[in-house]
Parts: C-alpha cells; structure tokens; sequence
C-alpha cells in the first residue's frame, strides 16, 4: 500500500526544468510567428482598405469629370476662368475634404479619405475629339504602402 | 503493462503535449485570419479588375463614338453595314483605337490585357409606316431606316497564361437614323414626290400660276431683278411653277417644268421650256415629313443653339433637327454658320437674321424647312444665305384661294441666295425693287451621289454587363 502510493507521488513530481524549457521556447516561437502574422494580415487588411479608399476617390473624380461630357468639358475649358479648375483645382493636388455643392452646402468626407490628396488632370485631343480624364490619389501622410492611384478614362463627343 | 490509471493520473511530461495543442490551435486562427485577409484583398482585386475592365470598355466606346460621323463613316466596313444593317457585324480592333490602347497599357499594364469588339445593327425599320389620318402611309425611301446599334467590347485582364483572367463583355446600345438627304433622280423614276426630289429644283413654286400670272406681280420688282443661276452649268436645278387646281381636267398643262440659268422675268416665262411634269400630285409634296427618321427634337431655338450642336458660332448639322415652337419658330443670328449635313425643320416661322453660310465648301445641303409658317430673311441686315430656303405649308389647299400659303419674305432686301427656294408662293415684292436678286443653284451640294445623313442617338438605350467570364478566356 505504501509502495503504490509512493509511486503514485513520484509520478506527480514529473514537471521538469527540461520539459517547462522546451515548452516556454516552442510557445515562444509560436506567439513570435503568430504575432508577426497578425501583424502581417493586420497590414495585408489595412493597405487593401486603404487602397480601395484611394481607387474610390479616383473613381469618384473620374466619374464626376466624365459625367460632365465632351461638350460641357470643351465649352469649360475655352470659358475665359474655368469655374472647373476653380473648384476641383486642375493640375494641382488638392487635399481631400469636402465635396462643395451647387448650393454652397458641402459634404464632408469621413476621416479616413481626408489621408488622400487628388490631382485632376484633362488633357483634349482636339483632332480625335476626345479629353483623357486622368485622376491621381496619393497619401497625403505615407498612409499606404502602394505609391499612387492612377485611374484615366477618355471622354468622347456624342454627337458628331 | 500499459496502465490507464498511471497514463491519466500521472502528470509527468504533460506540459509539452499541452503547448503542441495550444500552438495547434493558435495557428489554426492565424492561418485562417491570414486565409481570410488575403481573401478580403482578393475581392478587392476582382473589383478593381472589373472596375478597370469597365473604363477601358467606356473609354473604347467613347473613341470608337466620338469621330463616328466625320472619320468612321466615310466609307468602308462601316459604311456599308450602316447602309445594308441586314449584313454581317464589323469587329473593332485595338488599332481603331489608338488612344484607348495607351490607357490600357497605363492602367493593366503592356501586354497584359485584350480588347475586341463588334458593331451590329439591329431592330431595323426598314418601312416607317406611319398613320396619316386613316391612311398608313410607307415612310421609307431606299436605306432609309431607323434601328438600333449594337456595340459589344470583350476586354480581357491580366496574361492569357494567368489563371484568374477572364473576359468581361460590355454591351451598348443606341438609337440610330438613316435619313436620306439626297437622292440621284433616276433612282426615284415612279415614285413621285419624295423628301430628296427638292433637292432638283432652283426654283419650286407650288402655287405659282395663280400667283405669277398677274401682270401686276412684276411691277414690284420693275427696277430690280430676280436672277436664277447655278453654281454649275453641267449641274442644273429645274424650275416648277405649279398651281392648277385639283379639278382642273388638263393637270399637266398647267405645270411648267424647266431649266434655265436665264433671268426669269416674265410669265410664260422666255427661256427654252424643255419639258413638262407628269401628273404627279404635288398639292400633298411634305418632304420630311416622316418623324421616325427625326434626329433630334428641340423644343425652341435656345434648345438648339444652347445645346451641343452649337458653340455660337457654328451649328453642328447631322440628320434631321425638328423644332416644335411654333409661335416663336426658329431664328437664326447673324453670322451663324453651318457645318455638316441635314434638316432643320420649324413648324412656326423661320427668321434668317443676315448672314446664315457654310463654314466650308464641302458642307451641305442644310435644308430649312417651315410646315406650319413663313420664312422671314435678312431681318437684321441683308446677308448671304447658303441653305435651301423651303416653305412649303401642310396644310396647302389648291382648292382654295384663301388658304395660307407659305413664303420666304426678304424684307425688302436684296435676296441673295445660294441653295434653292420651294415655297407656296415667291412673294416677289418681299424682295428688293433696286438691286439684283439672285437664286444660285448649289449644285455642289443639292446634285450628286445619294446622300445619307447617319444619326446615332447620344442617350444610352441598353447597357448589358458580363464581368469576368471564365469560360472565355482572352
């Protein structure tokens, strides 16, 4: 009886330092790895969101510019003070932070777009009748790795 | 022995199997988190992929649109589908589209992206009926139509060896109008009095023997003169001075039907009569008059001049333009010009205020058409006008006298024309009683190969979106 109980205690006395030191090196190296993991993901899910906000304020720029029409965009740039480049300010990078409307009123972006400055640029191709639009997004703090977002769309005469 | 008591019991080297699993599970997590980030960002790629595909299709069709008239219609592939749309589809190259090519290098990168299209016509009207009273009437004359046109672009992203690419297909539709603005004579033998046959006249007066047979008339203009020319001698208009009533028995000895490039200034008039009109029904003659081949439809002239037609300077001609004011009509400024092709049709008054010209020789013809009014010419300052001057009314009733006739009023001022002149009536005294009036034939424009003015619809009818088709690789 006092054999088996004896045996019974040395079996409970198994934690060695060997085994607690392999064990705190292996954990080590996994929450390491893990954690340069995460941090990688974290980056990865951070730069694609970052990325789509910069592609949607080009898009958005593209979209607004090109919506105007080959017309409306010919009749604007031969206007003795462009009222286009007074308000998006063409050629220049222009800090993102409100869209003004017609009223005066604006609309503030979130705080996530105000980390973008946008350049427009229009350059017309009299002889094939069309303007190439192309809109340039850049951090405006280093806030994404990628450099900038180019986007170009040509604009086209609808009645010839 | 194995002993499951001493297995279960024993704590001796647990803690190494505990810090596998808890590693196990730890990197469960973290390869599915990475699993999804990438995931996130592969969405975003598709989107962009998508996206892009989306701009270079509208960029194409933006190109491919925007010299359509004055570059792609000139002739070839083009030109014969639009004038034959029952034949095959014509493809669209990157070639075609140089500008739309330096994007897609740009944006996708050289080498790593395809682009092909089609050009179809569909749902062609070939006959316009239209219904005139009880009468349905068969609007169309040779390729006249109305239709649509069908552009499809296939745009492929990313290399032909890379396993997520894939075509997306972009479909585009618009109205489309095939209008005849001038036809060879011999091409409308039997068929009367179609919209291009004003075109053959220098001088077209519907009611002209009611009006011109007075003696009276020509004391208006006994110190000045009307002179009818051409432009070419080998190119002549004819003269139609029309005007027997309907009951009259001896129709056709009523018409007199010449040509001439004399002074007509007597009723008979002198020149060399070289012939006479067959019985044709001219009372009914509403050239343009079927509004399925209308281009554009203005509601005023501000419309018209404020729009994309013109930048104040030059009106932008193409097809058939209708504007419906007819208590203000349609007035054109000083100084305008024209270029291109086509109608302008008023159903009020048209008023020329000086100057209405061509801003280059191989413009025209540029008809202008009033159904319901008058033509009022140099109300301004005389001026030259290079246009067809047509006021032919709908409602012309030979059978009465009193019914309103339509006339080109110039003012008192020197009638100074290159084009031709259709009208109800001359209104001889409109014009000056001093100075030489002159009607020059543009054989130029109003003579030669049949004419088809092309109008593609600038709104949207259909889009149709296919994105990232993996069947169809590029």
């Amino acid at each position: 009886m006092m054999e088996s109980r004896r045996k019974l205690c040395r079996a409970c006395l198994g934690l060695s330092l060997i085994e607690i030191m392999i064990a705190l090196v292996f954990l080590t190296l996994a929450v390491v790895s893990m954690f340069s993991f995460f941090s990688f993901s974290n980056r990865g899910f951070g730069d694609a969101y970052r990325e789509t906000i910069a592609r949607s304020l080009a898009q958005e720029g593209l979209e607004w510019v090109s919506g105007l029409g080959y017309e409306k965009l010919l009749a604007l740039q031969t206007a003795p003070q462009n009222p286009l480049a007074d308000r998006l300010g063409l050629e220049t990078f222009v800090r993102v932070g409100k869209v003004v409307l017609d009223d005066g009123s604006f609309i503030q972006y979130p705080e996530e777009y105000r980390q973008f400055e946008r350049k427009i640029q229009i350059i017309h191709f009299p002889g094939d009748r069309v303007f190439l639009i192309r809109v340039t997004v850049q951090p405006a703090e280093n806030a994404i790795r990628r450099g900038n977002i180019i986007l170009e769309k040509l604009v086209g005469a609808e009645y010839d | 022995m194995f002993s499951a008591k001493k297995f279960l019991f024993s704590t001796k080297g647990f803690v190494l199997p505990m810090v596998f699993f808890l590693i196990f599970i730890m990197g469960t997590f973290g390869a599915w988190f990475l699993f999804s980030t990438l995931h996130s960002k592969n969405t975003f790629d598709v989107y962009f992929r998508d996206e892009t595909a989306r701009i270079l299709s509208e960029s194409a069709l933006a190109e491919w649109r925007a010299t359509l008239v004055s570059k792609r219609f000139k002739g070839g592939e083009i030109k014969n589908l639009l004038l034959n749309p029952k034949s095959s589809p014509v493809a669209i190259t990157a070639s075609d589209l140089p500008r739309t090519v330096e994007i897609a290098n740009r944006l996708a990168g050289s080498g790593r992206w395809s682009l092909s299209g089609l050009v179809s016509i569909r749902n062609v009207d070939n006959e316009l009926l239209e219904t005139v009273g009880v009468v349905k009437k068969k609007g169309a004359f040779g390729n006249e139509y109305q239709g649509t046109m069908r552009l499809t672009f296939h745009i492929g992203l990313g290399s032909s060896s890379q396993s997520g690419s894939a075509l997306s297909h972009f479909t585009y539709e618009f109205d489309l109008k095939v209008a005849c603005l001038r036809s060879e004579p011999s091409g409308r033998t039997n068929r009367g009095y179609t919209s291009s046959a004003l075109n053959d006249y220098v001088l077209y007066i519907r009611d002209g023997k009611q009006e011109l047979e007075p003696a009276a008339v020509w004391t208006s203009v006994a110190n000045g003169t009307l002179t009818i020319g051409h432009s070419d001698s080998n190119a002549k208009g004819k003269i139609f001075l029309g005007g027997a009533k309907a009951d009259e028995i001896e129709k056709t000895g009523k018409f007199i039907f010449m040509e001439t490039g004399e002074h007509l200034d007597s009723i008979p008039p002198t020149p060399r009569l070289i012939g006479r009109t067959g019985p044709a029904e001219f009372s009914q003659f509403l050239p343009f008059s079927t509004s399925l081949l209308r281009s554009f439809n203005f509601l005023n002239s501000k419309e018209l001049f404020d729009g994309p037609f013109c930048d104040g300077k030059v009106l932008k001609l193409n097809g058939i333009y209708f504007i419906k004011d007819s208590e203000n009509g349609l007035v054109i400024p000083n100084g305008l010009k024209y270029e291109g092709k086509g109608v302008l049709i008023s159903f009020g008054n048209i008023r020329i205020e000086g100057n209405f010209s061509k801003n280059s020789p191989e413009d025209g013809p540029c008809i202008l058409f009033t159904w319901k009014g008058n033509i009022f010419a140099n109300t301004v300052i005389p001026g030259k006008i290079e246009a067809s001057l047509v006021a032919l009314r709908y409602d012309f009733n030979p059978m009465s006298s009193t019914s309103p006739r339509g006339t080109v009023n110039f003012s008192q001022r020197k009638a100074n024309v290159l084009g031709n002149l259709l009208v109800d009536r001359l209104n001889l005294e409109s014009m000056s009683s001093s100075q030489n009036n002159t009607i020059i034939y543009d054989s130029s424009s109003l003579r030669g190969d049949d004419l088809y003015s092309i109008t593609v619809g600038g709104q949207l009818r259909r889009l149709g979106v296919v994105l990232n088709e993996k069947d169809s690789h590029p």
